[in-house]
């Protein structure tokens, strides 16, 4: 192919994933409100739609009522009064929430979303995604999970408040207590599969899923709900302490923004936690069925949603001081620890004293 | 009696003409004490190894001016000051006479910690100034206020409103926001106009006389009144240094309602309803508190089966506002499914009260004599059920918090208060016991027959909000087994005392009999009118102490009325304890004090 036919199916590629994705973040807050509604014995949102099923005795069913929600919340957060306090820093308090969301699309690049397969006659290998075999799609997406950080401090600076402020400032700290930690768990899939390519790391797990690596999968994972800025992690946030923390002083859509990039990023460190440690695509029948391989992400992203959502719903919340103190004496000593050991280990096989 | 003789002579070996009398009403003990010598008896009662008189648990005004009950010569003021010795289990009443509100006693604040709070409320609303408190500020009414309300002659009604429907005036009064500059504090209001305010204005405009111990390099942050886990309008005036709390100030009186004041001009039995709104968790509790206090002063006493289905209901009402206290403690800390289900439990148990007195919440089912009406059919089963069921959701909430790690590193060690502090804190019920001191009103001085029932009260030593949690989980296990022995006992019966000068006829009878009619007429337009005195009836009450001070001066309606909130007490020592967390651990307190804001505003 010549760069030019790369460069159109990339961007056909990455349209159609954007788009799919942006649905799926609104269905995502839709199936957190249900699944969190059932977990507390309440019904969740029914009003807004549902998909009509034929039923009994000509009758109708009806299945997933509420099932316009997603839709509705997005108009009322456009149809909003468009509100900016007293104050701000007008530019940043509007370029805030875009650095939240731009990176968590920019992180859709590298993700191996299904093997080498042909779809209406475009070839497409090794693997399906926007930008395949890109040999430094690990730093790649570490280095763009970093920016989003910004924008929830600058949201906390630039509002002129102090409830945001302090949840700028939580957030900061709360960055540098998880990211090194992160970092090092990655590095044990990197090693094991010997690449920085994530479809190379998928395919590798063809024999076992790197998650039995339990201590790098468990550190990853809890570095993840970091990231996420999910409970028990939910600092930045923190309704009880600061009443919604960097996004108080938000309304309508760049605060609705500010959600988008959250549940976006569920999403996509779902999938990304899938590719690392859960064998991404791959599932029974894959080889033969190249297709299969969306679904089986697709079942992946869902259960690791339902975890985070599950997570949520029960745990209380750290304290500023507990989770830096989690991340650095608890997190980056097993992750250190780990990488030590799976290393000598690798290079050990290497050389064939052990195997 | 023999401890009442030991105190006079104590007292009177120190300070031979301190006591000027004494009285005994409903077998409450007064001492009449010198003005001018009360600080030092009171620390000599609070020192002297034999009384131990470590508790205090109200200061209450109260103006005697064109009183038909009182001598006209004497002083227009009087100080009731409630002491308890735990040790001992002897309650006292200081009676102090104050000809000029200018110049009351000392404080006690030396004495016991709380007391500058208690006279706190004093000054706000009697105007009784105490040397030596140098924290007098408007703690309920608002900071411009002229005049102190309870005071007998402050005009009633046709007030000033106190809001504008002025467009400009309400900007000129609005904080738009707060943002430091070098010194100063920028105000901007809503015209873009700014206005440079020094901290000292700026105290002085938010109305608590907080130090700033840093103000160039602290943060002075507004918490409240609107804030997820103030628990209602609660305000908290916080300094912080960097998540730190440095020092902190409540600011409280945004429900304030009067009711004290309305009390005065309303019969007893139509007092009873503004009991149910002050605590609004727990209305049961609030009603007998009241209704016994009214029981004491017409020397009454409710039948057997009237006496266990108050306890059963009070018992009822402590699980239904654990279970509140519980989820939202929870939920403080983002544990989202705790209060859900805390809830749902909740919801079964306002549907028993809903079953008994066709309210909800507020219910309003005690009344003097007895009880509004007997138990409909189907409310034993359905308690029965309750029990049945209730034990297996308290292991489920242990469940998800008692072993929760993160749970443990938010509550164990956090917010200590000891023992001694505690008590000189006057703090009540969960709050005091999870500190070490075994003080419970049930078992203390028990009502309503507590003393037949079987049960422990929970006391644990660390006094951290762990043990907080632990001590109010186990109440309510201790509730469940007081409804069991309840419901065995309950005799068969009236529920109502056979006086129709206090208890309305039955509905029955109205139709055949004509003094039935002329009583039933009486009572609802003139109610009944108890002898002169004063009492002071505790019950204990989910958040603690709850008091209730009532005095006749032989008229249908009270001549003064005065609650002792446990929650507006127990906030007290929140600057205190609140001193030096971080910001986390301060909503984690405020939660676990379990505080109500209707009954701290009142």
């Amino acid at each position: 192919m010549t760069p030019g036919q790369i460069a159109i199916r990339a961007l056909i590629v990455g349209f159609s994933v954007s788009m799919v994705m942006v649905t799926g973040f609104a269905y995502t807050t839709l199936l957190e409100r249900k699944l969190l509604a059932r977990l507390q014995h309440r019904i969740g949102p029914n009003r807004a739609g549902y998909i009509p099923l034929p039923g009994k005795n000509g009758g109708e069913r009806r299945l997933i009522k509420g099932f316009l929600q997603p839709g509705a919340d997005a108009v009322k957060l456009f149809l909003k009064e468009d509100q900016t306090p007293a104050g701000v820093d007008r530019f940043v308090y509007n370029l805030a929430p875009m650095l939240a969301v731009i990176p968590a699309i920019l992180i859709l690049a590298v993700i191996p979303w299904a093997g080498e397969i042909t779809i209406f006659g475009a070839h497409f290998a090794p693997y399906f995604a926007i930008a395949p075999g890109l040999d430094v799609a690990v730093l790649y997406m570490l280095s763009i999970t970093s920016i989003g950080v910004y924008g929830v401090v600058l949201a906390g600076w630039a509002s002129n408040s102090k409830y945001a402020i302090l949840g700028g400032i939580r957030a900061s700290a709360q960055m540098i207590s998880y990211e090194l930690a992160m970092g090092m768990s990655i590095l044990i899939p990197v090693m094991l599969a010997d690449s920085l390519d994530l479809g190379v790391i998928v395919s590798q797990q063809s024999g076992y899923w790197y998650a039995l690596h339990i201590p790098a999968a468990a550190v990853f994972l809890l570095a993840v709900m970091a990231e996420l800025q999910r409970l028990p992690f939910d600092l930045v946030e923190a309704e009880q302490e600061l009443s919604s923390g960097f996004n108080v002083e938000y309304g309508g859509m760049r605060f609705g923004m500010f959600f988008m990039a959250e549940y976006m990023k569920m999403v996509i460190f779902s999938a990304i936690a899938a590719t690392l440690f859960f064998g991404g695509y791959r599932g029974p029948f894959v080889d033969q069925l190249p297709g299969l391989g969306f679904f089986y992400l697709f079942l992946k992203i869902v259960a690791g949603l339902c975890m985070l959502i599950w997570i949520r719903a029960s745990f209380p919340r750290l304290r500023y001081d507990q989770l830096m103190a989690f991340g650095w004496k608890r997190l980056l000593p097993i992750a250190v620890l780990n990488f030590i050991i799976v290393a000598v280990v690798i290079v050990l096989q290497q050389e064939g004293i052990i195997f | 009696m023999k401890q009442d003789q030991l105190v006079i002579q104590k007292i009177e070996a120190a300070f031979p003409k301190a006591i000027q009398g004494t009285d005994d009403h409903r077998g409450e003990q007064t001492l009449i004490i010198d003005s001018r010598k009360l600080q030092k008896v009171c620390q000599l009662l609070h020192d002297d190894p034999d009384l131990q008189y470590t508790f205090i648990s109200d200061i209450v005004a109260d103006d005697y001016l064109n009183d038909p009950s009182a001598d006209p010569d004497a002083p227009r003021f009087a100080l009731n000051y409630h002491i308890y010795s735990l040790t001992t289990k002897h309650r006292l009443r200081l009676r102090v006479a104050v000809a000029d509100p200018d110049k009351g006693p000392r404080t006690v604040g030396k004495v016991w910690k709380v007391g500058t709070w208690l006279e706190m409320e004093v000054w706000d609303l009697m105007g009784i100034v105490f040397a030596g408190n140098n924290s007098l500020r408007r703690l309920f009414m608002p900071e411009d206020w002229q005049g102190h309300p309870l005071r007998k002659d402050f005009p009633l009604g046709y007030e000033e409103v106190q809001f504008s429907f002025n467009w400009k005036e309400i900007n000129d009064q609005k904080l738009h926001g707060l943002r430091v500059t070098d010194d100063t504090y920028t105000i901007r209001s809503h015209s873009d106009s700014v206005q440079e305010l020094t901290v000292e204005e700026l105290r002085a405009k938010v109305g608590t006389r907080m130090e700033i111990e840093d103000p160039e390099g602290n943060m002075l942050l507004s918490m409240g009144p609107q804030h997820p886990s103030t628990h209602g309008v609660l305000r908290l005036l916080v300094e912080l240094d960097g998540e730190t709390v440095v020092n902190l100030a409540p600011d409280i009186g945004f429900l304030h309602t009067g009711v004290e004041k309305t009390m005065e001009s309303k019969r007893y039995l139509q007092g009873l309803v503004l009991t149910d709104r002050m605590d609004y968790l727990s209305p049961t509790t609030n009603n007998l508190g009241y209704i016994l206090a009214v029981e004491k002063l017409l020397d009454i006493e409710a039948p057997p089966r009237a006496q266990v289905i108050r306890v059963m209901l009070s018992e009822l009402s402590r699980i239904a506002s654990h279970l509140v206290w519980l989820g939202t403690h929870a939920l403080d800390m983002a544990a989202m499914n705790v209060f859900i289900y805390a809830f749902r439990e909740r919801e079964y148990i306002l549907d028993l009260f809903e079953m008994v007195a066709g309210q909800r919440m507020m219910t309003s089912y005690i009344r003097p004599g007895g009880l509004w009406r007997d138990l409909p059919d189907g409310f034993i089963p359905a308690v029965k059920h309750f029990l049945d069921f209730f034990p297996a959701k308290i292991a489920d909430y242990d469940a998800l918090l008692k072993n929760n790690p993160i749970f443990l590193n938010r509550t164990v060690g956090v917010g200590v208060i000891s023992a001694e502090d505690a008590t000189s804190w006057g703090l009540t019920g969960a709050n005091l016991r999870a500190s070490g001191v075994d003080f419970d009103v049930r078992k203390m001085w028990p009502y309503c027959g507590y003393e037949t029932y079987d049960f422990d009260v929970p006391v644990r030593t660390e006094g951290d909000i762990y043990a907080r949690y632990r001590c109010r989980v186990e109440e309510m296990e201790q509730s469940l087994r007081i409804i069991e022995q309840a419901m065995a006992k309950l005799p068969d019966g009236p529920i109502n005392i056979d006086d129709r000068k206090i208890v309305p006829p039955p509905r029955s009878e109205l139709g055949g009999s004509m003094e039935a009619v002329i009583h039933h007429f009486k009572l609802w337009t003139e109610g009944f009118k108890p002898p002169i005195g004063s009492v002071y009836q505790s019950v204990e009450s989910p958040r603690g102490e709850f008091a209730c001070y009532l005095r006749s001066d032989g008229t249908a309606k009270p001549a003064r009325a005065h609650f002792r909130t446990p929650s507006f007490v127990n906030l007290a020592s929140l600057p205190v304890v609140g001193k030096g967390v971080f910001m986390a651990d301060l909503v984690a307190l405020i939660g676990s004090a379990d505080i109500v804001l209707g009954e701290i505003d009142r």
